[in-house]
Order: C-alpha cells, then structure tokens, then sequence
C-alpha cells in the first residue's frame, strides 16, 4: 500500500525506527532458532516445537518486510550516490546526505567483514558528521576522514553483538573500528560510480588486513596514526 | 612455452594504466579470479581462491614495494620486473590457491601438472607484467624457455618451501635475469652482487 503523509517528517529518526524495529525482528527470530533447536527434542514434542518455530519465523520475516516495505515507500530510502569527499571537507554538502550515503555504504561494508547482523544506524552517521564538521576546516583528506572515523565510532554508528563479526577462518573480530575504516578509506579512494560495491568489498578486505593498526589506532584515539593508514592504503581501494 | 599462453584479454578492462589498476585492490582481485578461473577450464579442473589471504599479500606486495620504489626513471622497467617477482613471491609466501580434483587436461608431468597451483600464480605474475610493459614500453617481454623446463620448476617448488624470497629470483630468472640468490627481494642488490642459483 502506498501512501503519502500530510506533513512530510523528517525522515531520518522515521527510518532509524523502522530499521530498528526490523533489526530486533530479524535478531529475535533468529535468537529463537538457534536456542531452540527442534532436533534434539523427542517426538512428538520435535513436531510440534518445529511447527511453532516455523509459524514465528514466518510472523517474524512478514513484520520484518513490512518495516522495510514501509521504510522504502513512505520515506524514501533509495540510497543516493555518495558525495565526494572534497564536498565533506567543504561543507558543501548537506549532514543527511553524508548519513544516508554512509548507512548504505556500512551495509555492505559489515556484510563482508561477516558481521551482517549489526546494526547500522544512519542518525548516529548524521550526529557524528555534525560533530566533526569543526574539525575538518582545513584539514588535509586523510586528517578529516581520520576525524570523521573517531566520530564515527564514538557515535556508535554499528552495534553488534561480540559474536557478529567474523573473519573467513570463523576467528571472530571487533566489527566497529574496521567498518568505519572501511567506510572511510573507501570514501577518499578515486574509483568510478560502476565500481561500487566491488570498492566497498575491497576497502573491507583491506581495513581486515589491517585489522590490528587500525583498532589499536582507534582504541587511543590516534588521529595521526589513522590519517597516515587513510594517506597509504586509499590509493589502492 | 607452457602449457597456459600469457592471455592479455584474460585480464579484466580498466580506463586506467594498468600499472596503476593492479595497485588497486579491486582490479588485482577481479584480475586473479578471472584469470584463475580461465586456468582452471584450461587445465581441466577447479581452483577454490582465500580471498582473505590475497588481499593480505597485497597489502604485504604493496608495502614491500612502496619501501623500495626508486626515485630515477632509468630504474622504471626494471623495477616493473621486481614488482612482479615481489608478487610471485607473496602469492608463494601464503599460497591463497587450493587445487580441487586433478588437473586432468595438464600434459603428464608439466609444470601445471605437477603443481598447479605454483604454475598458475607465475603465469598470472607474468601475464599482468607483460601486459604492463607493452603498455608502458610498447615491447614484447620474452619469457625464457626455462619455464618449460620441469627441473627448474621442482627447485622453485622446493626452494620457495624453505624461503618463499626465492619465488622472487625464479620469475626474475624467467625473465632472463641473472637474479641476485642471495638477496633475490631488494631491489637495490639486483645486480651488485650475485651468487649461484640453488640446487
């Protein structure tokens, strides 16, 4: 169903709280299967304990599609190109823009470092870029994006679980500090608009590699040792 | 020459120079997949790719060569050799390459037989770099007929076990280099010192 609102609302805090109503939908559901394990039960009680999970997980996944389907329609959430970095330093573009270009962009960022479950939130990008705004007058690319990235991960813009994120090996990994790398370093790197998500995967892949600098980095709040990681590896995203 | 043909159009298009697309993650990526995977049709059989190791000894090619970039243009095209030879040495150093099945359309006892996975990771070095220096130098790079020959293959498989900076002067020496054994990874001693090739 498609509808239009009188007043049009501010569609950032809209979308926050669908996501958000989606993600714990999402996350209960499959809280629920993986601590309810019908195989182990006898039967009957195997039986039915599956038929009760498989109407919730359908219950669940219908709630969760129509969060999104209302997210999508009513507010608009088509993810827009991402505004050159330049425009950042700048000020030329707008707050909302920058959040709702690193919401999309985090989403695929936190789906290759194996963290698909975390949460992304686009009002914790829009808090942390006027936070940073100050700070990024006259500073080089690899200073903003360093001050960008402490806001970033200050603001909490990913919550995961400990469990959420893991390397290919199954070894586990501390999602945060690596998505927001990832989403910065892809930021600065040149590449055309058809090389998408091909760049996101590979700016994750690199922020992994260099997973222990750039925690350690972040830990002490160290924007010089992030901004020299920015100035070294954006190149060769 | 091998088996696998040096393919330039098995490498994937870029508006950019290629010496500056295999800089680039996501070329370098798209490059070895698509060429590993044209190996494997060739060779008849399946190559499974750790995409976490190869973009690991990327980021270890990349910083080995940025720690070594000369500053005069005399050294340019020997230095595109070197960057190829560092390569070869990365993808041996943490071979990201599993063979899965035999590589049934391999001739008996070939190289690509008797190692695939070492085969196709010095032919895609190789490749890339010929394909560069005909870009960059408009000239053909003529591989030595040693990479025809099983017995340097067997020594670059067992001498890269025990000190994976080898791999580096075996693809200098394929490309008619007499490389450094010692030292076969600086750049700087390529040619000032040499000592004989291991057994």
């Amino acid at each position: 169903v498609s509808f239009r609102l009188p007043i049009p609302p501010d569609p950032i805090p809209l979308r926050e709280a669908l996501r958000g109503l989606r993600h714990v939908l999402r996350r209960g559901g499959a809280s629920v299967a993986e601590a309810v394990s019908s195989e182990v039960l006898p039967k009957p009680a195997a039986d039915l304990a599956g038929a009760v999970l498989e109407s919730g997980r359908r219950v669940v996944h219908g709630a969760g599609s129509v969060a999104a389907g209302v997210a999508r329609t009513v507010l608009g959430a088509e993810p827009a190109p991402a505004p050159a970095f330049d425009g950042l330093i700048a000020q030329s573009e707008s707050p909302a823009k920058f959040a709702a270009a690193a919401y999309a962009a985090l989403k695929v960022i936190v789906v290759r470092l194996g963290a698909g479950r975390a949460f992304v939130s686009e009002a914790s990008a829009l808090q942390a870029y006027r936070r940073a705004r100050p700070a990024l007058i006259g500073a080089t690319a690899p200073q903003a994006a360093a001050a960008l990235a402490l806001a970033l991960t200050e603001a909490r813009v990913i919550r995961s679980a400990p469990a959420d994120g893991h390397d290919g090996r199954g070894r586990a990994r501390t999602v945060e500090p690596l998505a927001v790398f990832a989403l910065l370093l892809w930021w600065l790197s040149p590449r055309p608009e058809e090389d998408g998500e091909a760049a996101l995967e590979a700016a994750a892949d690199i922020a992994a590699v260099l997973e222990a600098e750039v925690a350690e980095a972040c830990a002490r709040r160290d924007e010089p040792a992030l901004a020299a990681l920015f100035e070294r590896y954006a190149a060769h995203v | 020459m091998s088996e696998l043909r040096l393919h330039p159009e098995a490498l994937p298009p870029t508006n950019e120079p290629l010496r500056l697309a295999v800089r680039r993650l996501r070329w370098f990526k798209a490059a070895f997949l698509r060429y590993v995977d044209g190996a494997g049709r060739e060779l008849g059989c399946r190559f499974e790719v750790d995409e976490g190791r190869l973009a690991a000894l990327f980021v270890r090619w990349l910083d080995s060569m940025s720690d070594q970039k000369p500053q005069g243009r005399d050294d340019r095209r020997d230095f595109f050799e070197f960057a190829a030879s560092l390569m070869l040495r990365e993808l041996t150093a943490d071979m990201p390459l599993r063979v899965v099945g035999t590589p049934a359309r391999a001739a008996p006892g070939s190289a690509a037989a008797v190692w695939p996975e070492g085969y196709v990771c010095t032919m895609f070095c190789l490749s890339v770099h010929c394909a560069a220096v005909e870009q960059e130098f408009h000239a053909k790079v003529v591989v030595d007929p040693a990479v025809d020959d099983l017995r340097h293959w067997w020594s670059f498989r067992e001498n890269a076990r025990e000190d994976s900076n080898l791999s580096a002067g075996f693809l200098q020496m394929l490309l008619g280099r007499q490389p450094n054994w010692l030292v076969p990874t600086i750049f700087r001693e390529r040619i000032t010192r040499s000592a004989p090739a291991p057994e």
